[in-house]
């Protein structure tokens, strides 16, 4: 099995993000499944920023481990990651390769890491050096000779990584692709063409050389990484290229598709990391998929714009991050009272006021349950992959519409902003019904429709206004079935009890929990959102071990999975949530729900995201 | 249809006296005369005394929160352009809890009305200092009189070249039905702020107050497409107060520039899966 890690480091601004894309795609088009998970600062120009890129021949779900190469832009890159380096790990870093004379003499710190340069011809799998090979290689340079320009010293250095994954054969070979069509290399070859286009002949060439200059670079020095060359090697190229093959997206993407697969025609927001992606993705989308985005001039104009367009008839999203929410709080309640659906997508990050914006946490699931005031029905879902929530956000436009409350898709800079290999999306299981049965109002009185009318569901039909003959009436003060503004207590309380008593059957309407390999097991690992991957892979990690342990996830939170939860966990020995908060938030509204408590805690509130191999030493701890 | 048809069967819930009473005989008057159906109209207002305006007219109405009258005529205009839209609120509403939306719809010109009933004090709260309060007025809340100047919100549109800037005065009905006839007729974004008396809690600036004050721009030989000049008009304020069309700009509305809207939202579900099929390409 291959399962290893490339790294890209830099400042903001050498190009990190870009060239990590372009090599979570080309080893995605050469058959392997990827996770890539950016560590970034918030800023534009400097500081540090790295992306690694978690490479396996079966899928993978969580943030890679240590790294088994690195391309360091900088030098700082250098310092900062040597420790996070694999033994026998491969270091391609910015700068000029000492000669080999002067090894043996050098004392600087350069020099001595150079020393452990070695053929790898010279060594075998059990003689590792302690620290990481560091191949120096003039990137900027040789941007700068080939491409013109020292801002393509990142496809210099893609080169030269993924010179690490052929083999190690004769020059003369090594050269060439053995194999043109599956090797990695050729696929980053056609990536850039494609990329490029574009941009003109010119700059197409320019990036060619530059990649086959970087790679020359660690090809004459006949330097290979075991682990990558397997990478070369296991290609199985276009078996998964073309209409049926793997896509490459992050989460944000994913929510974004959900959104356009179940029909949405009016997205208002604000920019606000980690959930911008969606606006913008959605923005360059509009005319070919037929929606209007309007950057709205804050986060309280975006819901109620949104709020404006529901009522007008149009699926209506917006996308924000926790501050934000807390902005369109009054909002959302707004949209419970007037019984419209809005679809409000909330990526998490750490901390309150700004916290830690580029940063991942699972802090807001107490407060997104019960943000605004008083009482009313809504919707949270919290998807742990890109897949789930790709279906998860056509299941809050779909119930949303059918039950006429706010959905909230619960994401976070993890999910939102990492890069996923997903089979495929399953659009036979996306829905977009019509949410409007104007036919039934055709030759009806005039003047006779009413917007609240009282129903068995609690549910009562809509009209876009504008129909012939009839008015819409939407408040957000207490009204009649009319729409008429009220204070009298009885129509209070029944205006009240027929939105709540939507609950019973949105309840109804959600997917059960995910439970993973199956349902019961002696220890019981619980979650929600994006905490799936690092606990799924926890859980093998221990049963590999022979330790009875399965995991809970919860995608579908709000209404919160009663009997389904308590009957899943009865048969479990222990119960143990894990969370990204310091409180124990999903403990906490497990045993408001159930009465269940958790046996312990795992909790995580560093603003990075759990690691499987941690997580399973502490799950065991606890066990 | 006749005025009275555009007369909603809700009780009104205003003081005997109040300025609301002509404005809404002004809105009936002109929703009759421009000849619209009260189904093809969409009102929409937030919380105030004003806001309750659209209650006691036949008309698709959205009330919703105080201040965020102008986002959900947004959503409303962008999601459904085919409807009629009028934003209706007071001072509080649309200068102070909504101030940021007014500057941006300002500059968005989505092709809707909005009407702003000014009585420069807060009356459904019960007579606190608002935006266009004068310096030096004594309220509940400024014991010792308004620190702050007033706003001219007018002054404010001349600047950010709004389509349309007029002042009407509810006890000029027939004007400023005439006013919000050309607002709607106007393609673009409209403000017509109608000064208002409140007999409860305003009795510096009463009914007389303005009466002996107002006067009538269309007398005066305005020329509204004269940006500077209307600037002037739109800062006049004391002895003198002009009433009429303050301004008229040549600017295009969102949605002649956006293309036609119409158009990009034309899309189906039975669309999605050949959408999908597309989009999803690109991330291969």
């Amino acid at each position: 099995m291959t399962d290893i890690t490339l790294a890209i480091a830099g400042q903001a601004g050498q190009g990190v993000d870009t060239a990590s894309e372009l090599l979570a795609r080309t080893l995605v088009r050469s058959g392997y499944h990827i996770f890539s998970y950016p560590n970034v600062m918030s800023r534009i120009r400097g500081g540090h920023n790295f992306t690694a890129v978690r490479v396996s021949d079966r899928q993978v779900y969580s943030t890679p481990g240590k790294f088994n190469a690195l391309l360091a832009m900088d030098e700082l890159s250098v310092r900062e990651h040597r420790a996070d380096m694999v033994e026998g790990g491969t270091m391609i870093a910015e700068g000029r390769m000492p000669s080999i004379e002067h090894h043996g003499q050098s004392s600087n710190d350069e020099a001595r890491m150079t020393i452990e340069t070695r053929n790898s011809n010279d060594r075998g799998r059990g003689e590792r050096a302690d620290r990481p090979t560091i191949l120096r290689v003039p990137m900027a340079e040789i941007a700068g000779k080939h491409g013109g320009s020292k801002t393509m010293a990142n496809v210099v250095g893609l080169g030269a990584l993924l010179a690490l994954t052929e083999s190690g054969d004769s020059p003369r070979s090594r050269g060439r692709d053995r194999n043109p069509v599956q090797s990695p290399f050729s696929k980053l070859r056609n990536l850039l063409k494609e990329r490029f286009a574009s941009k003109g002949e010119e700059v197409v060439r320019q990036n060619l050389a530059c990649l086959k200059a970087g790679a020359d670079h660690i090809r004459e020095r006949r330097v290979t990484n075991v682990e990558c060359r397997m990478l070369g090697q296991s290609a199985t190229g276009n078996r998964q290229s073309g209409k049926r093959g793997r896509l490459l997206l992050t989460g944000n993407h994913a929510i974004a598709l959900g959104a356009l697969a179940s029909g949405v025609r009016f997205h208002a927001g604000y920019p606000m990391s980690p959930s911008t992606p969606i606006m913008e993705y959605l923005a360059a989308k509009q005319a070919e998929a037929g929606l209007v985005m309007e950057q709205a001039e804050d986060e309280i104009a975006a819901i109620i714009m949104v709020i404006g367009a529901a009522y007008a008839g149009a699926r209506a999203m917006t996308a924000t991050s926790g501050g934000g929410f807390s902005l369109m709080v009054e909002g959302l309640g707004m949209a419970a009272m007037a019984e419209l659906p809005v679809v409000v997508v909330l990526a998490m990050r750490a901390g309150p006021a700004t916290g830690f914006p580029t940063r991942t946490e699972q802090g807001e699931l107490l407060f997104v349950t019960s943000a605004s005031q008083d009482e009313f029905p809504r919707f949270v879902f919290a998807p742990g992959t890109a897949e789930e929530a790709f279906c998860a956000t056509n299941r809050a436009f779909e119930l949303a519409a059918r039950f006429q409350v706010p959905a909230v898709v619960l994401s976070d800079q993890l999910l939102s902003d990492s890069l996923w290999t997903v089979p495929s999306f399953n659009l036979a299981r996306t829905r977009v019904s019509s949410d409007f049965d104007e036919s039934a109002w055709q030759g009806r009185p005039a003047n006779s429709y009413r917007r609240y009318a009282i129903t068995a569901s609690g549910v009562s039909p809509r009209l876009r206004p504008g129909f012939r003959g009839q008015l819409v009436r939407s408040l957000g003060s207490e009204h009649d079935e009319d729409g008429f503004q009220t204070e009298d207590k009885a129509v209070r309380v029944k205006m009240h009890e027929k939105r709540m008593s939507k609950l019973e059957a949105m309840a109804g309407a959600m997917e059960a929990p995910t439970c993973y390999p199956e349902e019961t097991a002696d220890v019981a690992v619980v979650c929600f959102g994006s905490t799936y991957g690092a606990a799924r892979e926890a859980v093998d990690i221990l049963r590999s071990e022979r330790v009875s342990v399965a995991m809970v996830h919860l995608c579908d939170l709000i209404p919160f999975p009663r009997e389904r939860m308590t009957a899943l966990l009865a048969p479990a020995r222990k119960v143990i949530t894990v969370e990204g908060n310091s409180t124990g938030q999903l403990a906490a509204l497990l045993r408001r729900e159930t009465g269940i408590k958790a046996d312990a805690q795992v909790l995580k509130y560093d603003g990075r995201p759990f690691e499987a191999a941690s997580l399973a030493e502490e799950i065991r701890r606890k066990c | 249809m006749a005025p009275r048809d555009f007369e909603s069967n809700d009780p009104i819930a205003w003081c005997p006296g109040c300025g609301n009473f002509g404005i809404r005989e002004a809105m009936k008057l002109a929703l009759s005369e421009i000849g619209l159906k009260p189904e093809q109209t969409c009102f929409v207002s937030g919380i105030g005394q004003a806001a309750k305006a659209p209650h006691y007219i036949r008309c698709n109405l959205f009330n919703g929160l105080h201040g965020r009258t102008l986002p959900v005529a947004t959503g409303v205009k962008l999601a459904n352009p085919e409807l009629v839209v009028f934003a209706e609120g007071g001072d509080g509403d649309g200068y102070a809890e909504g101030g940021n939306h007014f500057l941006h719809a300002l500059r968005r010109n989505l092709d809707m009305t909005y009407l702003v009933h000014d009585n420069q004090i807060y009356g459904l709260t019960k007579g606190q200092t608002s935006p266009t309060s004068e310096a030096g007025m004594r309220t509940r809340t400024t014991p010792c009189g308004a620190i702050e100047p007033a706003y001219r919100p007018l002054a404010l549109a001349v600047m950010m070249d709004a389509g349309f800037v007029a002042r009407g005065f509810c006890a000029r009905s027939r004007q400023l039905a005439d006013l919000i006839k050309q607002a709607v007729e106007h393609r673009g974004f409209s403000l017509v702020e109608i000064l208002q008396n409140c007999v409860s809690f305003n009795h510096v600036n009463t009914a007389k107050w303005y009466s002996h004050r107002v006067y009538d721009l269309a007398e005066e030989n305005h020329d509204p497409a004269d940006r500077d000049k209307a600037y002037g008009r739109a800062l006049e304020w004391g002895d003198r107060i002009p009433l009429g069309v303050i301004y008229r700009s040549g600017r295009k509305s969102y949605d002649q520039l956006a293309g036609d809207m119409t158009e990009s939202r034309s899309g189906d579900s039975d669309r999605v899966p050949e959408l999908l099929d597309k989009l999803l390409a690109g991330f291969r």
